[in-house]
């Protein structure tokens, strides 16, 4: 009895499982882009926190014009890429149901308005999907990633995409209250 | 005896691993408990009150730039406060080192409200200290600051699970308290568990016993130099709009509220104690608090230190 207490406290004193102490925030909208009817690559777009964008803008953004330059791009660029390469940019995909993760992001771009930074990059996958699922996700949770809620606008021409709700979905890959997943579908003819 | 202490001990290691491995790899194969899901619908609940928090405070740092005085600054301090309750319930900001400090003996309930803000109190001064002296030095490029930063919390994460060790091998040892300083022994022998030396008695003579330097303060002490990664975001925020003085008042008030969670906790810890440990109860439970406490550390420190040592992770 005394320890099954003691351990409930001591438990509860524990970092939990999913942690609440996120320090930058990111809303993020995937964009498929199709090819031959398939969904070959898609662009995602991550827009951070008006904290972070100031850290951001305070690093990189040297003439204080509060604009980014192609330099200061392909100084945040090496910085960016460098750090999230390892996690697959923090974001999982499902093709066709099978799990993947992006070893390489190509044509990275970022952009500053209203002193929110945005960063944009392609990646290409490695076979063309008529179903796409993917998710962003820092397990750390030192960033917290949130699908963008303009997503479904988003998906252009044959292809939509909707935003599952974290309660709703429940999947192996996606075993995680915390996160929110994008589904993308391209319209059979 | 020593035998359940080990069980719990182990218990204890296998909740922490649980409660912070798993996210990495995932293996979520089995049935989720009704529980974790419910932990995980809070937390979820908690970050969505942080980030809504974030961008207020934000908000209301670019409102006092505009010039837009007392309510403002008001908003922003009682935001803060707000933001230190909920940024103090996440990973390193002292609640396991709070856990094993009154694991590791019997103490009087004002050890929590000092406790709880020496952490609180160290953890901002860090962070403010960082922030002023970098800024200075880096010329205020930000994102360095927040890398540097993490120097500070490989040392200091390196030093906790030292000193968690020690308490661990201490407790397992069976000799946790044998300091020359150590009153709470001197007074179990004295039979008056309520009467005790002046010394003791009132807050000027409960904070003096408090400051005594032993493991334990130096652990707090530790855990308090953690710089606090919300404060400084803030405080180069508050910089990059020219209202520094605004950015320090909004970084105290957010102490206090961090003061306020881990006192909370320091006070459940007490009223835990009195109930199930400090009347009569077997000298092994204390020793397997000891022992577990030194774990807890140690495992919780060691994750942070692995955490802090992965780099910048954006």
């Amino acid at each position: 009895m005394r320890a099954a207490v003691l351990l409930a406290l001591l438990l509860a004193a524990l970092p939990w499982r999913a942690q609440a102490h996120p320090h930058v925030f990111i809303q993020y909208l995937i964009v498929p882009q199709l090819k031959d009817g398939a969904i070959a690559s898609v662009v995602l777009h991550w827009r951070f926190d008006d904290l972070y964008s100031s850290l951001v803008l305070g690093t990189i953004d040297r003439d204080h014009n509060g604009k980014l330059s192609q330099p200061e791009i392909d100084e945040l660029a090496k910085r960016v890429l460098t750090n999230t390469a390892d996690s697959g940019f923090y974001t999982t995909f499902k093709l066709d149901g099978v799990e993947w993760r992006a070893p390489k992001a190509d044509g990275f771009t970022a952009s500053a308005a209203d002193e929110i930074v945005t960063y944009e990059f392609t990646i290409v996958l490695p076979k063309p999907v008529r179903i796409l699922e993917a998710s962003a996700h820092d397990p750390q949770y030192y960033i917290a990633m949130e699908a963008d809620p303009k997503q479904p606008e988003a998906a252009k021409g044959a292809v939509a995409c909707r935003i599952g709700k974290p309660e709703t979905v429940k999947d192996k890959t996606w075993g995680d209250y915390m996160r929110d997943v994008v589904f993308c579908q391209v319209a059979s003819q | 005896m020593t035998l359940r202490a080990i069980l719990l001990a182990v218990l204890l290691l296998c909740g922490g691993l649980l409660s912070q491995g798993d996210a990495r790899a995932a293996p979520t194969g089995g049935a989720p408990l009704a529980v974790g899901e419910t932990i995980d619908a809070v937390v979820a609940q908690v970050a969505r009150w942080q980030s809504r928090i974030n961008r207020a405070l934000s908000t209301e740092v670019r409102n006092i730039r505009r010039g837009e005085g007392l309510p403002a600054v008001l908003a922003l301090l009682a935001l803060g406060f707000g933001y230190g309750v909920l940024h103090a319930l996440g990973p390193g900001h002292g609640k396991a080192v709070v856990a094993a400090y009154f694991m590791d003996r019997s103490r009087h309930w004002s050890a929590a409200i000092f406790a709880g803000s020496w952490i609180a109190l160290g953890h901002t001064i860090s962070a403010v200290l960082i922030v002023l002296v970098l800024a200075f030095v880096l010329g205020g490029a930000s994102m360095e600051i927040v890398g540097q930063a993490r120097t500070v919390e490989v040392i200091a994460y390196g030093l906790i699970v030292a000193i968690g060790l020690w308490r661990l091998i201490a407790g397992l040892r069976g000799d946790p308290h044998c300091h020359a300083h150590d009153h709470d022994h001197g007074h179990a022998h004295d039979h008056h568990d309520h009467a005790h030396p002046a010394a003791a008695t009132g807050w000027t003579g409960r904070l003096r016993q408090f400051l005594k330097p032993d493991a334990m303060l130096g652990m707090l002490t530790v855990a308090g130099a953690v710089p606090c990664s919300g404060s400084m975001i803030l405080l180069l925020f508050a910089l990059a709009n020219g209202v520094l003085l605004v950015g320090l008042a909004a970084t105290l008030s957010i102490a206090v509220g961090m003061a306020l969670t881990l006192i909370a906790l320091g006070f459940a810890a007490v009223a835990l104690r009195l109930r199930f440990v400090d009347r009569g109860s077997p000298a092994w439970l204390q020793r397997g608090l000891t022992v577990a406490g030194g774990l807890l550390v140690s495992v919780v420190g060691t994750l942070m230190l692995v955490a802090a040592l992965e780099g910048p992770p954006i």
